[in-house]
């Protein structure tokens, strides 16, 4: 037998970077894909720039054009203190996306490292947490972000990490679930049989591979995130007024919805576009990476 | 003369590649089958086999599509048909059986309802039929105690059962044509025999024309009359299966029979007596049950003991010697080397490496270097490696873990390692991705050699691999024991190759030692029924 010694494909080690890279060009290529990418790009990009470009100063308010319509000085008319909408509109991201962004990557850390070492731990450990893991699902969402903030108070410093927290409890159950479906392969049954400590499986083989599977995910989260952050404000719990949030306008508006509708629909607009730009990204990355989001239980 | 059932003129397929031009597939292909007549289709793994056979069917996975040719099926251009038209042929009067037939059946489905299913699509049954002719198919595909399996779930039942129920759903649209592909492959050499006889008979009683591909040439020149020899998307030869197997005229078709290994006929002087060697393994009364003690019953005690899987294993391994563990599947001879590994902790009796060191059974007690001292290497180097790691990676990792290389050292060492498995440093910057079956389990070789060890454990190594790729895996392994007096435990289902790498051999059955002792000796005069039947189920090309 002939023995092949010359490798017939390039040496191309595609870098963790120039992967994603790669991996960014295909999601884009896709129509939901490129939709997504593009509305989540101009709210961040508004986001980043508004306080620049907005017409009016936030808190100004204006008792001689209380719930105004529409007008060439006010594009989305204004609200019931006279404040102009679009500039409201234009700033009311801010806050949901700054804290948005930073909390999902605590959430799937933490939640992602606690399920990928339950998935390889297995065993009483693994059975004890996922007991505690279904007991905190069981709870009705928001319900215990609004007792956490009633008692420590809004804020940033208290609002990323509880909801790093909650959120991360259903990641527990997706990284354990990709985990399982790793551990099974003789890779890290070889692991394993050379004697490597659970901390060199979880680092070299278990993370690595498990790592699409957790991108989808947190985007998914982070559009859940931007909505329960969204409900949060509608309820009082999240944004200090005067400082504009779009759920705290809907909420506020949402009074005088028969008399100015324009109050609400602003911020409904662009919740929505934002939210929906996030969905799509997340659909267009799990088809890119070729994972079925449909089996995978999302919870 | 009858005219052909299924009749694929010129068909070329092929798909379009990134540069925009087209990459074929098939080149041009013409075979027909005839009723009562078995073709086969033999070729390596990337030929094209498989997908000659499905676009019999009229399909084409995706990204595939036809540039060229016609393929009828009782007079029918399949690739004119609407896909309503197409789904009432296959299933029909043109069944498929597939390779693994475990996927193909709905696992939440009782078998019943699955065949009760298939006949309502293409017969016209009333429903109150559709039972009684479904326990009949089943009883036709000889299935013991047919009432109780109609009622199973496809998980219950065993490879070869699964594969029989797939042959029944076939055989529900009374079909002219079947198309298998690898119908046996995954299972033991005893179901395999079984289910050809079967799927033969049935050919016979239905005048049926079949289309068989398959990898094996064994299986091939059982139950083909015909040939068809694939290689790169053309046909090189295609004849009469006795006049192909005795007489190749082409090169490849004669490499590819030359590459099986045929079980030596043992003449009494030729045997090979066992050189006596140094001890490297010694297992003493081991005994392993799949059921580990738990939290609860390690702390508490008191539950009732399990009956052993694997019980009553003494094998006693020379300095540089193979032992081969044989038996059908589920005897446990996985299940021995994992607990030589150290995976799954023997309960009972001791395993004893190098004469001296008694190993724990459990694999969390062993310290690194009793740990390096045994080494494994996996059935399939698909899922062995870790597809995001370069090889450097890969092989750096044992380097490490024994010997604490890092960075360029460990390089070096691996590049070694690449030679002495015969890849050129070139790999190490290689994905699995990008390299073939062969040189991916080249690699898991080089890495179970990185650690240095005694004792290397083989499980089924060679079975994912082509034909001319074992023969030459087998070769380096050779070498390799030879260079290094490394011992080998070599589990195989091909007894074949279990024969030409072992000095010793074991017998399994039902977890219990059958029959041990040198190869020779056992290949020659088997005592047993059950090794007997073992050898009586080998096909081989030119046998039949």
């Amino acid at each position: 037998m002939t023995d092949a010694v010359t490798p017939n494909f390039p040496a191309d080690r595609p870098s963790t970077l120039r992967r994603w890279g790669q991996v960014f060009r295909d999601l884009i290529r896709r129509p939901s894909g490129a939709i997504g990418v593009f509305l989540v790009a101009l709210h961040v990009i508004v986001a980043l720039i508004s306080p620049w470009i907005v017409p009016y100063d936030f808190k100004t308010m204006d008792s001689a054009i209380i719930l105004a319509p529409p007008t060439p000085e006010h594009w989305m008319g204004t609200d019931a203190l006279g404040r102009d909408v679009l500039t409201r509109v234009l700033l009311g991201g801010r806050e949901a996306l700054w804290v948005c962004f930073l909390a999902i990557p605590l959430t799937m850390i933490w939640g992602g490292l606690v399920g990928v070492y339950l998935g390889l731990r297995g065993g009483w450990v693994d059975e004890v947490a996922m007991r505690l893991v279904d007991a905190f699902l069981a709870l009705p969402g928001i319900l215990p972000l609004m007792v956490f903030v009633f008692v420590f108070g809004a804020g940033n410093e208290v609002l990323i990490p509880t909801l790093a927290f909650f959120f991360g409890i259903p990641v527990i159950r997706v990284a354990r679930g990709a985990t399982h479906d790793v551990v099974a392969r003789d890779y890290v049954l070889a692991a394993r049989a050379r004697g490597h400590s659970r901390a060199s499986i979880m680092r070299r083989e278990l993370l690595p591979n498990t790592l699409d599977v957790m991108m989808v995910e947190g985007a998914m989260r982070l559009s859940w995130m931007l909505l329960t952050f969204s409900s949060l404000s509608f309820l009082g719990f999240g944004v200090t007024p005067p400082i504009p949030d779009w759920g705290q306008m809907i909420s506020e508006a949402r009074v005088y919805m028969s008399l100015a509708p324009w109050g609400v629909l602003g911020p409904m607009i662009a919740l929505s576009t934002l939210i929906i730009g996030v969905n799509l990204t997340a659909d267009a990355l799990a088809k890119t990476l070729g994972i079925d989001r449909t089996r995978k239980a999302v919870v | 003369m009858s005219a052909p059932i299924i009749d694929i003129r010129d068909l070329s397929v092929g798909f379009t590649a990134r540069a925009g031009h087209t990459q074929e597939v098939l080149k041009s292909v013409s075979v027909s089958v005839k009723a009562g007549e078995t073709l086969g289709i033999v070729g390596e793994s990337g030929s094209g086999k498989s997908t000659l056979a499905l676009a019999s069917m009229g399909y084409l996975k995706p990204g595939l599509h036809k540039l060229g040719g016609d393929v009828t099926f009782q007079g029918i251009d399949v690739f004119a048909q609407s896909l309503r038209q197409l789904e009432g042929l296959r299933g029909g009067k043109l069944g498929l059986i597939p390779q693994s037939s475990g996927q193909a059946l709905t696992p939440t489905m009782r078998i019943g309802a699955q065949i009760t299913e298939a006949l309502s699509l293409h017969c016209a049954l009333p429903s109150a039929d559709c039972a009684p002719r479904a326990e009949e198919l089943l009883t036709q595909v000889r299935l013991p105690d047919v009432p109780a399996i109609m009622k199973r779930y496809p998980h219950e039942l065993s490879g070869g059962q699964q594969q029989r129920v797939a042959i029944a759903m076939a055989l529900a649209g009374e079909p002219d044509a079947l198309v298998l592909d690898e119908p046996t492959t995954g299972l033991d050499v005893t179901t395999q025999k079984q289910i050809l006889d079967l799927v033969q008979d049935l050919a016979k009683e239905r005048n049926m024309a079949m289309m068989l591909v398959s990898h094996d040439l064994g299986v091939i020149a059982r139950c083909c009359d015909r040939v068809a020899v694939m290689y790169y998307g053309e046909i090189v030869l295609e004849g009469p299966t006795r006049d192909v197997l005795s007489n190749p005229g082409h090169p490849y078709a004669q490499q590819l029979i030359d590459a099986v290994p045929r079980i030596q006929k043992v003449t009494a002087k030729a045997k090979k007596t066992l050189p006596n060697t140094e001890e490297a393994l010694r297992l003493e009364d081991v005994g392993i049950c799949y059921h580990q003690p738990g939290f609860w019953e390690k702390t508490f005690g008191g539950a009732a003991p399990r009956e052993l899987t694997v019980d009553g294993i003494d094998i006693s391994l020379g300095k540089g010697q193979t032992i081969g563990l044989v038996g059908e599947s589920g005897s446990g001879k996985s299940t021995i080397l994992k607990a030589i590994a150290g995976l799954l902790p023997a309960q009972k009796g001791s395993i004893r490496v190098g004469g001296d060191t008694v190993l724990k059974p459990s694999i969390d007690r062993r310290r690194p270097e009793e740990l390096r001292r045994v080494q494994m290497i996996f059935q399939n180097p698909d899922d062995s490696l870790n597809p995001r790691h370069t090889v450097a990676e890969i092989l750096a990792q044992p380097l490490y873990l024994y010997f604490g290389m890092t960075g360029q050292k460990a390089r070096d060492r691996a590049a070694e390692m690449l030679d002495t498995v015969r890849l050129t440093p070139a790999y190490l910057d290689r994905l699995p991705r990008q390299m073939s079956g062969g040189e991916k389990q080249r690699v898991a070789i080089a890495r179970a050699f990185a650690a240095e060890p005694e004792i290397v454990l083989c499980d089924e190594i060679t079975s994912a691999l082509d034909v001319s790729v074992q023969a030459s895996v087998l070769e380096l392994l050779a070498d390799l024991k030879a260079q290094k007096q490394t011992s080998y435990v070599f589990v195989g289902h091909d007894l074949a190759v279990v024969q030409q790498l072992s000095d010793q051999v074991m017998v399994l059955q039902n977890g219990r030692i059958c029959e041990a002792g040198p190869v020779d000796q056992v290949y020659a005069t088997p005592k047993s029924d059950y090794t007997k039947m073992l050898f009586d189920a080998v096909l081989e090309p030119g046998a039949a």
